[in-house]
């Protein structure tokens, strides 16, 4: 009843963690909802975006980013618009889904952060958005300059922190060797 | 193996699970006859050469595909979205 | 007339000017067999332990025959040991690979008590019956001898080393790298065409087994532009260590070619260290991408097959030239040259020139021309050896007389082998060039694979130099550079198969690792063994952790004179993957424990482990099984209290991993009715409907609800098992089936946490969450709305898994643990409580409710009672293979309920089900029993199966036997529902 509110809790509890340089932790992504535009619709949502929030809809493996909002690639004919609330008109000319319940996003920052996750996946990262696995959890990298952000399941939150874990495990021991 | 995803660039084998034939997109129309459909779901060529098969880019942007493949030499030698045969 | 030169001295000591690869001022001690030994860091366990005069390094694995180093490299076939702590030794690892450390401690193997005093080199002696094929000869009968004679014999006889009785808790990795350019092996070829890709602009690796570039350069000794060659390569070296497009990998061995590009790749990252820092990785196997790729591996040197050829002392010439100049080591005191042309001489030379005693030079064709200084034989060959554990003397037949000669090492040469290997590895076979007497790779063996150097037949340092880079830039398509003419090594008029095996009587090797013999080769070719494939199995030839690299090529040359076949008519076994032994450590790397698989957990994980329920797998999801109170002993305690807590008060159970799609979309409606049985388009906003989802093939795939929550928006549920299933079958429906619909389907599984409150009280605990009418006449039985719940917006649908007043209620994820532990508290206000997955298991059973226990993939909508529910209205997927002729037969199985007449306790899914007479064998078999259950509420053990014409036949006593577990009862069948059939509770 009213007086009674639920609490939210982070898909992942975890105190950062930091080796070989890189530092990894969980991060709270905002909210997050995937578009899957009606057919023929993807330039009208690009505009409504763009009017909206400066942004558009992406090409495979894109991302437009303004301000703090994105939307980025993420699938067949779908993009996530994170951290941006979205007016509800858009539903016109896509389907909208909230996600951002439903992923935890793991950061990975550091010089090194490719040679970790080169123990992890057969990705190469040349584009800024790629969905690919992550060991045996699917996941979406969102590539920055000095980090990558992993999004994964959020029930497979806790395996795909502890895969990273080790890959820097594994990388630090390699750097010790004189 | 290597499979270039029309979405996503060359990918390892590892993302993708195959399903068969891309004999599969020719779906019988509503009404047809039996042995059409035993045709369709079971009889299939087994061709040494070029071969269109159904894949999935389960561990990755959750595209069908059609993929030609020579069975003799495993080259991949064309990979097309499979929502785009028909259209 | 006979020759008799007298060896002086002592074998193993190291040259004072020789051996550019140690260095003097860092000893390292390590133990062997228990004794302290002395090397110098940049040794390997071979180099030292010839240094200090061991010859005895291993035993041979079926004669048990004493051995030493026969080479200098991966193809290492005799000194294999165990290395590694006591108890952590990994065995099989070549002395000849293994860098020494300080520390290190190596075992012999396959000898016992010890490596000098063999019990098993008996079979040496009982050589005559122990021939190719003995085992498939002798342990044929009597047949009772097979289980309780030969198995446990051979057992005790059968493997080389031990494995480490515990879990191997070695760190490994499995890495991925990715270049426009993999040059394989660092020598001339290799180094050079790495520098002319990175030179180009190519992003290169190269990969290299040994600790160092060079690769014949560190062992033969010579001058490359007017340096030693050692120094040149370092320079090399040192110039590709600092070029940014070039990756250095050394200790890294490539081990297989694959399809697309793709090699696998195993580097021994701290295996020659002694103390690895904490979690690097002992060894590395890596996935490599490449472009394109040059193969330098170089050649294997091929020993001569005479008698006696294996005795410890006995050496490839090659690696004899290695341990000198590399390693500064002295092999021998006394050394005979046993090859042929310009490189016996040159070894002859370097021997001398090391100041050491050539004991002679035995060439198969005629004297070279400028030897002088010690004796030579010309167009000899040598025709036994004497010496148990370490090489005495050397007879040599030449011009028709034999002659003695006393020597402690034989350094032999039969010539040299292409490593052809990766080549191969994608089912092309090797051609034979007679002008180099050695198999080449075929052109366009491996896509985008150019070969260089002395594994394309090249062997010269000035061709392969031009050759390496020649294949860089034609793998790059770039233009490609003339390679001038010339092969300084092989350049001998004809080569002869005598050349490297010696004619006659007398045990002659050719599988060293194996004991396989030219008379075991040649008993296999007159028992019709003649395919080189038979040959090998028969034989085992070329099956020991060597493969063959150093015997192959012999034996099938045997082979081919045995059948009067040519060597390119006899042709070469089969090579394949990987080229070194890859521990499975590495293969499986990241994969044990909780890298196994992923764990997925419910946002109620916490709350129920806090709880002390013990947890269940379901597919990679962890569920609870039962929520245990104080003073219940057993699961089935906790577990009958939950059923009689749903179905008296009100119970709370996480339902989250049912799968959850999203579906949107103008022709969402349209869709629905084509991947469901049923008809959806229907359906009206705000409701639920259970739908049926059947294969193309007319079997049911999954089921579940799927509630119209708009015009466009529907959300579909699914079974746990079959979630991600579900998902590609959709979007093979949307995508490869019907690409003109517009609709969109996305899984939403992991964004709600979902729980249902099932039981009288449900009603009541919802009005204490929400304000949201939650009455039948706002929500009735199968419906759903929107609701705020504790503030936070979500939906309640009015389904039930239970046969009771229920919902289900949906809140985000990020609310989920907090909404399962304010559901928990209210509950337990109103004398309910949580229940697990043994529970819910009961209590759909009472219903008759259907799981993936039930549709397991072979049966139809017909079979499970719902044969009307494909309706006539549409099409939809597997409407019309539904209704073949077969699978509408009222004799099928078809699902039925029992009521089993005696408690079961052990009896599971799987008993088959009888007629009350029948004997139970399985021509008898009327079905199956799938799912059971004790119910509290009837005090009876019920059970769903398949029964044939199962609906026609309620009220039969029939007979349950499961085999498996050796229990039966009787039971009467029933229909699937057994607890409140017309749905009272339901509607509450």
């Amino acid at each position: 009843m009213g007086s009674i509110s639920l609490i939210k809790a982070p898909a992942l509890e975890q105190a950062p963690f930091e080796a070989a340089g890189l530092r990894l932790e969980a991060v709270e992504p905002g909210p997050v909802t995937a578009l899957m535009p009606y057919r023929g619709r993807h330039a009208a949502v690009a505009t409504a975006l763009e009017k909206s929030h400066g942004l558009g809809w992406p090409e495979p493996g894109q991302v437009i980013a303004s301000g703090g909002q994105r939307i980025a690639w993420s699938a067949y004919n779908t993009a996530l618009v994170i951290g941006a609330e979205l007016p509800p008109r858009l539903a016109n000319h896509t389907a909208m889904t909230p996600q951002g319940d439903g992923m935890a996003c793991l950061r990975l920052s550091g010089a090194a952060w490719r040679d970790a996750l080169a123990r992890l996946t057969p990705l190469t990262f040349e584009q800024d958005a790629e969905r690919g696995m992550l060991m045996h959890v699917p996941a979406l990298f969102l590539r920055g300059d000095d980090a990558v952000e992993v999004f994964v399941m959020r029930s497979m939150a806790r395996t795909a922190w502890h895969e990273l874990q080790s890959a820097m495990e594994r990388l630090a021991g390699r750097a010790a060797i004189s | 193996m290597r499979i270039t995803c029309p979405l996503c660039g060359a990918r390892d084998l590892r993302e993708f699970s195959v399903t068969g034939s891309a004999a599969l997109l020719n779906r019988p129309e509503e009404g047809a006859e039996l042995p059409e459909w035993d045709d369709y779901l079971h009889n299939r060529d087994n061709p040494a050469g070029p071969s269109d098969e159904l894949w999935y880019h389960s561990g990755g942007c959750g595209a069908w595909l059609v993929v030609r493949r020579d069975t003799t030499s495993h080259a991949v030698l064309d990979v097309r979205l499979a929502s785009e045969q028909k259209t | 007339m006979s020759e008799t030169l007298r060896a002086t001295g002592k074998a193993g000591a190291r040259l004072p000017n020789m051996g550019h690869g140690i260095d003097r001022e860092r000893p390292v001690e390590f133990t062997f067999d228990g004794r302290t030994y002395a090397g110098f860091a940049g040794d390997t366990l071979a180099s030292a332990l010839m240094a200090n005069g061991v010859r005895l390094m291993g035993r041979s694995f079926k004669y048990h025959r004493p051995r030493g180093v026969l080479t200098c490299g991966s193809e290492e076939p005799n000194a294999l040991m165990q290395i590694g702590p006591k108890g952590a030794a990994e065995p099989n690892q070549r002395a000849t690979m293994q860098e020494v450390y300080p520390g290190l401690r190596a075992e012999s193997q396959n000898r016992w008590p010890s490596l000098e005093a063999d019990l098993l080199s008996v079979n040496d002696a009982l050589a005559p019956f122990l021939g190719a094929g003995f085992y498939y000869k002798t342990f044929m009968w009597p047949k009772a001898f097979w289980e309780r004679v030969y198995e446990p014999f051979i057992r005790r006889a059968a493997g080389l080393g031990a494995l480490p009785a515990g879990h191997d808790e070695t760190p490994y990795e499995k890495p991925f790298a990715h270049c426009d350019l993999l040059v394989i092996g660092g020598g001339p070829a290799g180094m050079s065409a790495a520098l002319a890709a990175a030179k180009a602009g190519a992003d290169v690796i190269l990969a290299e087994e040994q600790s160092a570039l060079g690769g014949r350069l560190l062992l033969d000794g010579g001058e490359v532009e007017g340096l030693p060659a050692h120094d040149w390569a370092a320079d090399m070296a040192a110039r590709l260590a600092a070029h940014p497009k070039v990756r250095v990998m050394t200790r890294t061995a490539v081990t297989g070619a694959y399809d697309g590009g793709v090699f696998g790749a195993l580097e021994r990252v701290t295996r020659h260290l002694g103390d690895a820092p904490k979690g690097a990785p002992a060894e590395a196997f890596w996935r490599i991408t490449a472009r394109a790729s040059v193969l330098a591996a170089g050649a294997i040197e091929r020993p001569i097959a005479f008698p006696g050829n294996d005795r410890p002392g006995i050496l490839m010439a090659g690696a004899l030239r290695g341990y000198m100049n590399r390693w500064g080591v002295a092999p021998g005191k006394s050394i005979a040259i046993y090859g042929r042309g310009a490189e016996a001489l040159a070894t002859a030379r370097q021997v001398q020139a090391a100041g050491l005693k050539v004991a002679a030079l035995i060439t198969t064709g005629p004297a070279p021309e400028g030897a002088g200084g010690f004796p030579v034989f010309a167009e000899a060959q040598v025709v036994g050896t004497r010496g148990r554990k370490s090489l005495r003397q050397v007879t040599v037949l030449s011009g028709g007389a034999k002659h003695e000669v006393i020597a402690d090492t034989l350094a032999m040469s039969g010539g040299w082998n292409p490593s052809v290997h990766l080549t191969c590895h994608m089912g092309a076979r090797p051609v034979w060039r007679a002008d180099i007497a050695g198999f080449v790779p075929a052109e366009g063996s491996v896509p985008d694979m150019q070969v260089a150097g002395a594994c394309g037949g090249r062997y010269d340092t000035q061709g392969c130099l031009e050759a390496g880079r020649a294949a860089a830039l034609a793998a790059l398509g770039r233009e490609v550079p003339s390679v001038s003419e010339g092969n300084n090594v092989h350049d001998e008029p004809e080569w002869r198969s005598t050349d490297w095996v010696v004619p006659g009587k007398g045990r002659a090797w050719l599988d060293f690792q194996n004991d396989v013999t030219v008379k075991d080769v040649q008993l296999a070719a007159r028992e019709n063994l003649s395919s080189v494939e038979h040959m090998k199995r028969y034989t085992t030839q070329g099956m020991a952790p060597d493969q063959g690299k150093n015997s192959n090529i012999g034996a099938l040359t045997v082979l081919a004179e045995a059948t009067g076949r040519s060597i390119s008519g006899t042709g070469t076994t089969t090579y394949r993957p990987p080229f070194v032994p890859v521990p499975i450590g590495a293969m499986g790397a990241g994969a044990r424990g909780k890298g196994f698989a992923p764990e997925r957990f419910t946002t109620s994980d916490g709350p129920s482990r806090e709880r002390a329920a013990p947890m269940v797998e379901a597919g990679l999801w962890y569920r609870p099984s039962y929520f245990p109170r104080a003073g219940e002993a057993t699961w089935r305690e906790a577990c009958v209290r939950e059923v009689r807590m749903v179905r008296s008060a009100v119970g709370v159970c996480d339902v989250s991993t049912l799968g959850k799609i999203d579906i949107q979309g103008p022709d969402a409606g349209a869709f629905l009715d084509f991947v469901y049985a049923n008809l959806f388009s229907s359906l009206k906003e705000g409701r639920v409907r259970y739908g049926l989802m059947l294969r193309e093939d007319g079997h049911v795939m999954d089921d579940g609800t799927t509630a119209r929550l708009g015009p466009n928006h529907y959300l579909m549920t699914t079974t746990t098992a079959a979630a991600g299933a579900v998902m590609k079958h959709l979007d093979f429906a949307a995508q490869v089936l019907q690409p003109n619909m517009d609709v969109s389907a996305i899984s939403v599984t992991e964004q709600w946490a979902q729980f249902a409150v099932a039981g009288p009280e449900a009603r009541a605990l919802l009005r204490t969450i929400t304000d949201t009418p939650v009455e039948d006449a706002d929500l009735p039985y199968m419906g759903c709305c929107d609701a705020v719940i504790g503030g936070v917006a979500g939906r309640i649908f009015r389904i039930s898994f239970s046969g009771e007043l229920a919902y289900e209620v949906a809140v985000p994820a990020r609310y989920g643990a907090s909404l399962f532990r304010l559901l928990l508290a209210q509950a337990e206000g109103l004398g309910g409580g949580a229940y697990g997955m043994e529970a819910l298991n009961v209590l759909r059973v009472e219903k008759g409710f259907i799981t993936h226990a039930e549709i397991h993939g072979r049966v139809t909508a017909y079979d499970i009672g719902m044969g009307r529910m494909v309706s006539a209205k549409k099409d939809c997927i597997g409407k019309a293979m539904s209704q073949r002729p077969g699978l509408l037969d009222p004799a099928r199985p078809r699902l039925v309920g029992l009521r089993l007449s005696e408690p079961m306790g052990k009896m599971l899914g799987g008993a088959h089900l009888f007629e009350a007479g029948a004997e139970a064998r399985r021509v008898n078999s009327q079905g199956y029993l799938t799912s059971q259950a004790y119910s509290p509420e009837l005090d009876a053990h019920l059970a769903l199966g398949f029964l044939t014409r199962g609906p026609e036949r309620i009220g039969e006593v029939i007979r349950v036997v499961d085999h498996m577990r050796g229990v039966e009862t009787m039971a009467e069948v029933t229909a699937p529902v057994a607890l409140d059939p017309e749905g009272e509770r339901l509607r509450g």
